[in-house]
């Protein structure tokens, strides 16, 4: 014969359409009618009569289970449920994510360059552009040799939006020109084979620039013949029709 | 303090967007709409208002990969300039400018993709047109003692092509040869296609392994623009990179 408290624990949990939570409804309403058994015990009931008595006092196993149902909305269950799942799939992905596609270096360093980004001086011209500003200063003249000059240009650029991983590179493959007094200046080909003897001006990016999530930063190196006066850095392709303009305080 | 069940729901979701928005950051922002794509273009480049001119998608699986990658290869105009670029998408993930640097250019723009030639322009007013690419055989040797490079030069061929208009912005050349001669490609019989892939080598001098680098090399491209009457309307002087030009990608 099987057990009266199990066949109402049963009746119980069939009202409970969130099937989940039958099981600890169950434990619950199990130690619920132990702890009534065992005080009745202790008042010196017979085990039979404390079982009967606490099944008793449990209730209506319908009306109960209909009770429980009500508490335990299965959308609300399922909803639970699901953003439990929800959160673990998407820390796992954000762990492979992390690991496999950005790493940590690519993600501390556009981080910290991103905090740690060097404002341009005052002094540096700047444009404001519809994604973000521009701003460009005068470096370093140094000689070179074969009296060549190497001038450098620095550039800042603060976008409003940050750009994806491709640009942790930094502005080495924006379509700036550059040019001096002297004209345009062609830009150093990578592949030396090609360079002729008459690019003995060009230009050149320097290092892979300091660049963050939204604020980029990159030096520019021009080689020249002699040291400039000025130079211009614009961006014909844009179709803006800005120039910014740095000028070089003339050697003493 | 013991939450119900309705408020940890609230709270897990609020966690989930959080890590949705942490993944995404670690994505890198990546664009999947093909606006998506144009918009990143527009801030990556300083353009705006870029409108899609060519939009072409393929996809591949690499043995052993669960996911495919899909590609999609875009052409784009704002005013009189023009931009090449593709994005490829694995999983989540959106790589741009993956298998090319992008091309930005001034009144035309021409790509190369799996057989076809594309060339962007305003062709409003022509109704054909027709395109020259040159390609000329160069051999570069690297010299490991000396550190230098010497290259030289072979003969060249202009390989001609009709074009088919796509739009008022954009007319296509099919240059893949349906059935090619693949013993002439090293030869002067070769199509676009071979030229493009075999006549462009680099060399290590001593180097016994017998392994080619394919150069990079900028082949000239002149379209020749006709109107209703078969008069030229216009000549564009254009250039194509040689590893546009074959296979599939």
């Amino acid at each position: 014969m099987r057990d009266p408290f199990q066949i109402w624990l049963e009746a119980v949990c069939e009202q409970v359409r969130f099937r989940p939570d039958r099981k600890g409804i169950a434990r619950e309403l199990r130690i619920h009618y132990e702890d009534h058994c065992q005080d009745l015990l202790r008042l010196g009931w017979t085990p039979e009569l404390a079982e009967q008595r606490a099944l008793a006092a449990m209730g209506n196993a319908q009306e109960v289970g209909w009770a429980l149902d009500r508490v335990h909305k299965p959308w609300l269950g399922w909803l639970w449920e699901g953003s439990r799942w929800l959160f673990r799939a998407l820390a796992v992905l954000a762990l492979v994510t992390l690991f496999e596609t950005i790493g940590w270096d690519s993600l501390a360093g556009r981080t910290l360059n991103e905090l740690f980004w060097e404002a341009p001086p005052a002094s540096a011209a700047r444009v404001e552009l519809e994604h973000g500003v521009l701003c460009a200063a005068p470096g370093e003249v140094t000689p070179e040799t074969g009296g060549k000059v190497t001038a450098e240009i620095q550039l800042w650029l603060q976008m409003r939006d940050p750009l994806g991983t491709e640009a942790y590179y930094g502005m080495r493959n924006w379509f700036f020109t550059y040019r001096d007094e002297y004209g345009e200046l062609p830009l150093l080909e990578a592949d030396p084979s090609t360079m002729t003897a008459a690019e003995s001006r060009y230009w050149q990016n320097r290092g892979p620039g300091r660049n963050g999530w939204t604020r980029y930063r990159q030096t520019v190196e021009l080689v020249l013949e002699e040291p400039p006066r000025w130079a211009e850095v614009s961006y014909p392709l844009s179709g803006g029709d800005w120039v910014l303009r740095v000028e070089w305080e003339a050697a003493s | 303090m013991k939450l119900t069940r309705g408020q940890k729901t609230v709270r897990n979701l609020l966690l989930c967007a959080l890590l949705a928005v942490l993944v995404y950051a670690l994505l890198g922002f990546p664009p999947y709409t093909v606006r998506g794509m144009l918009d990143r273009v527009e801030r990556r480049y300083l353009l705006s208002d870029l409108e899609p001119v060519l939009v072409e998608r393929n996809a591949w699986r690499y043995s052993g990969d669960l996911l495919a990658h899909h590609a999609t290869y875009l052409i784009a105009r704002t005013g009189d300039t023009y931009v090449s670029t593709n994005f490829v998408r694995h999983g989540l993930e959106v790589r741009t400018e993956y298998w090319r640097a992008p091309n930005l250019g001034r009144g035309a723009l021409c790509m190369g993709l799996n057989g076809t030639l594309y060339v962007a322009g305003d062709f409003a007013e022509a109704a054909s047109a027709s395109a020259e690419v040159t390609a000329r055989r160069t051999t570069r040797v690297y010299d490991p003692e000396t550190g230098e490079y010497q290259l030289t030069f072979g003969e060249q061929r202009t390989f001609a092509y009709s074009g088919e208009k796509a739009s008022d912005a954009l007319f296509t050349f099919y240059y893949r040869e349906d059935d090619p001669d693949t013993w002439g490609v090293w030869g002067p019989g070769t199509g676009l296609e071979g030229a493009a892939y075999n006549w462009y080598s680099g060399y290590t001098k001593g180097d016994q392994s017998g392994g080619r680098g394919i150069l990079h090399g900028d082949l000239p491209v002149k379209v020749t623009l006709y109107g209703t009457e078969d008069g030229v309307l216009n000549t564009l002087e254009l250039s194509i990179d040689n590893y546009e030009l074959y296979g599939w990608r």
